[in-house]
């Protein structure tokens, strides 16, 4: 193993026993360099979002081992998978991504809150985001009175804000027509240079595939194909 | 600091759907109404329970040869001089002495067993409403000149044919066994609204009844007015203490009444069965808003979960959403007890209809007016505002620990 690889997956699978059995992740291993711009593609019930899922924690694989920055997470406990997830990822789902009672600066600081920022450093670095992103006229705005690729970049804000080491995005433009789709993966693209931040998607988008520079390609949970 | 995140995600959640928390705030306010304005009635009814029973008759504190109120007889007496009965015991804010004793009333045509009273009539109408419940006639002056003046109750007189000024006998046994009586001149009829008296009590001043009995100064009864009723405990244990050794015993109304304190002490179970009942009600609305509530947010649980909440924070956002209705529900509550009690307070609760009833216990006046007591609004209040709360417990723990993969897969 070498430092440059952020997250490495070893023979990682996973069985849902819900009446009957589904392997939706089937012995799957690969690797993402730190700085990498990676997608998971595939057909929809390929394994995609199971697989983004496993990588983010919010579930434990049935075998295998998921490192990342060195730290086999499928060892953390609940708790500490709780705390992981906020210090080291950002999420970007598809859709009703931010919490409806807050506006754009409230959601895009909910994160810092939960890790305890001070109130002035939370100031700083969602003002910067914001700037950054060009966001500065929606930071008032609840989600409910945005636009789809609005709530989508404040999600995308919120989700780097911390500087995370990794973001996970499930289809994040599926709802989006193709100019919105088109300035989200540009920003990310961005962030992704510009702060080095390592992005993964689960995508089946041909726009956004063409933007990466790692691709993993699944079907029925195993990996058909790689960049 | 995150605290005040959730208390604020809180509060804007309790005003994100409107229609369902005014409804819920509405059901716990109309609760925490019903339970103020009930117990300020029966705080009222109880209130006017003690005072008819101190008023009319009883005092609040009655001194007696030792076991004359168990088995009142003519050989059970003593003397005790106002000196020795107040000095330095305070809040006493009046005494009357009495001679009470079993007689046989007889008029011309009728005669009936009656309860006679030997009354010092100047000091009796401080401590009892005697005076003002004389219906027709006169009240005893206490004079010497009126000795022989009795007043009769409302029903006696009716049972005995009787008219105003006409000449009552009493005839009885004395302390030393021998027969007495004395005539007396009907000088008013007292209604006091407690039929047991109206239909059997005769008043009569008291150095009469001394004489009838041949008891000299000595009187079979001493009753006293308390300033305060939660100083009765106080004033009578301060009497015992100087009483001590002299075979007398001293009673408060609730050993003389022992009816009425159990027909409270039932009254309290009771409201304390509807304070249960009615919290409940308001607690199951609380979490039924919840339930749903948690329900339309399941996506948002999730999202929040998997962006590093704890579950322990979702807990207490969710208890602190159930709070804020509980604390806007004792709001509402607290508007509709004052706009009831508007009503309540001047019309009050008439109970005429059940006069025949209620009467022996609440004197001629029927209308039970609230009496609103803060300890009791303050413990209704946090009585809702807990149930309310804990029983959010059960929906914040379902939020708190959804299943994260399967709140996401709702996206």
């Amino acid at each position: 193993m070498t430092d440059d690889k952020l997250i490495r997956l070893e023979n990682v699978s996973r069985v849902y026993n819900g009446g009957f059995k589904v392997i939706a992740v089937d012995s799957i291993d690969f690797s993402v360099e730190r700085g990498g711009f990676c997608c998971i593609a595939g057909p929809s019930g390929s394994g995609k979002t199971s697989l983004l899922n496993l990588i983010g924690g919010i579930d434990k694989p049935t075998s295998g081992d998921i490192f990342i920055e060195n730290e086999n997470i499928t060892a953390l406990s609940r708790a500490k998978l709780s705390d992981f997830r906020l210090k080291k990822l950002g999420f970007v789902f598809q859709e009703l991504n931010l919490i409806p009672v807050l506006t754009a600066r409230e959601n895009i600081e909910f994160p810092l809150m939960l890790q305890g920022w001070s109130i002035e450093k939370r100031e700083i670095a969602v003002n910067g985001i914001m700037k950054e992103l060009g966001l500065e006229g929606l930071a008032d705005r609840r989600p409910a009175a945005m636009s789809g690729g609005q709530q989508q970049r404040i999600a995308v804000a919120r989700a780097v804000v911390s500087g995370p080491s990794l973001v996970l995005a499930d289809e994040p433009t599926a709802n989006l027509d193709s100019a919105n789709s088109h300035n989200l993966v540009e920003l990310m693209k961005r962030l992704n240079s510009e702060k080095n931040i390592t992005f993964i998607f689960a995508t089946h988008d041909e726009s956004v595939l063409r933007e990466a520079r790692q691709i993993v390609y699944l079907r029925d949970g195993k990996i058909t194909g790689k960049t | 600091m995150t605290c005040k995140t959730f208390i604020l995600i809180a509060w804007r959640n309790v005003r994100r759907n409107g229609r369902r928390s005014f409804l819920t705030v509405l059901i716990a306010g109309m609760g925490l109404a019903t339970l103020i304005i009930s117990n300020s009635l029966y705080d009222g009814f109880h209130e006017k329970m003690i005072e008819n029973a101190v008023r009319v008759f009883m005092g609040h504190i009655q001194i007696h040869s030792d076991d004359f109120h168990r088995n009142p007889t003519v050989d059970k007496y003593f003397e005790l001089s106002d000196k020795e009965l107040i000095e330095g015991i305070p809040y006493i804010k009046a005494f009357s002495k009495r001679v009470k004793f079993q007689a046989l009333a007889s008029t011309s045509t009728n005669s009936q067993a009656v309860m006679a009273i030997g009354i010092e009539a100047g000091r009796e109408k401080d401590v009892t409403i005697l005076e003002r419940s004389v219906l027709e006639g006169e009240y005893l002056d206490g004079g010497d000149k009126n000795i022989h003046s009795c007043l009769v109750g409302e029903f006696l007189f009716e049972n005995l044919r009787m008219e105003l000024g006409e000449k009552l006998v009493l005839m009885s046994q004395s302390f030393d066994g021998s027969l007495s009586a004395d005539a007396f001149r009907v000088s008013g009829i007292c209604r006091t609204g407690n039929p047991d008296i109206d239909r059997s009590f005769v008043w009569i001043p008291l150095a009469a009844a001394q004489a009838m009995l041949n008891y000299g100064d000595n009187v079979s009864e001493v009753v006293l007015f308390v300033e305060r009723s939660d100083r009765v405990d106080y004033v009578k244990n301060k009497i015992s203490e100087r009483v001590s050794g002299r075979e007398l015993e001293v009673l408060s109304w609730k050993e003389i009444a022992p009816d009425i304190v159990q027909l409270i002490a039932l009254d309290v179970a009771m409201q304390r069965i509807l304070m249960t009942i009615i919290s409940l009600i308001v607690a199951v609305a609380v979490m039924n808003a919840m339930l749903m509530s948690i329900h339309e947010r399941f996506t948002e649980f999730g999202i929040m979960s998997a962006i590093g909440t704890r579950p322990g924070q979702i807990v207490g956002m969710v208890l602190w959403e159930s709070f804020f209705l509980g604390m806007l529900g004792i709001l509402c509550g607290i508007i509709i007890t004052l706009l009831g009690m508007i009503y309540f307070c001047n019309h009050g609760v008439n109970l005429s209809s059940f006069s025949a009833g209620v009467s022996r216990f609440i004197g001629l006046e029927t209308r039970i007016l609230p009496v609103v007591k803060w300890r009791q609004v303050v413990l209704s209040s946090l009585f809702i505002l807990a149930s309310s709360t804990i029983i959010s417990i059960f929906p914040a723990l379902k939020a708190a620990h959804m299943d994260t993969i399967k709140t996401i897969r709702h996206i």
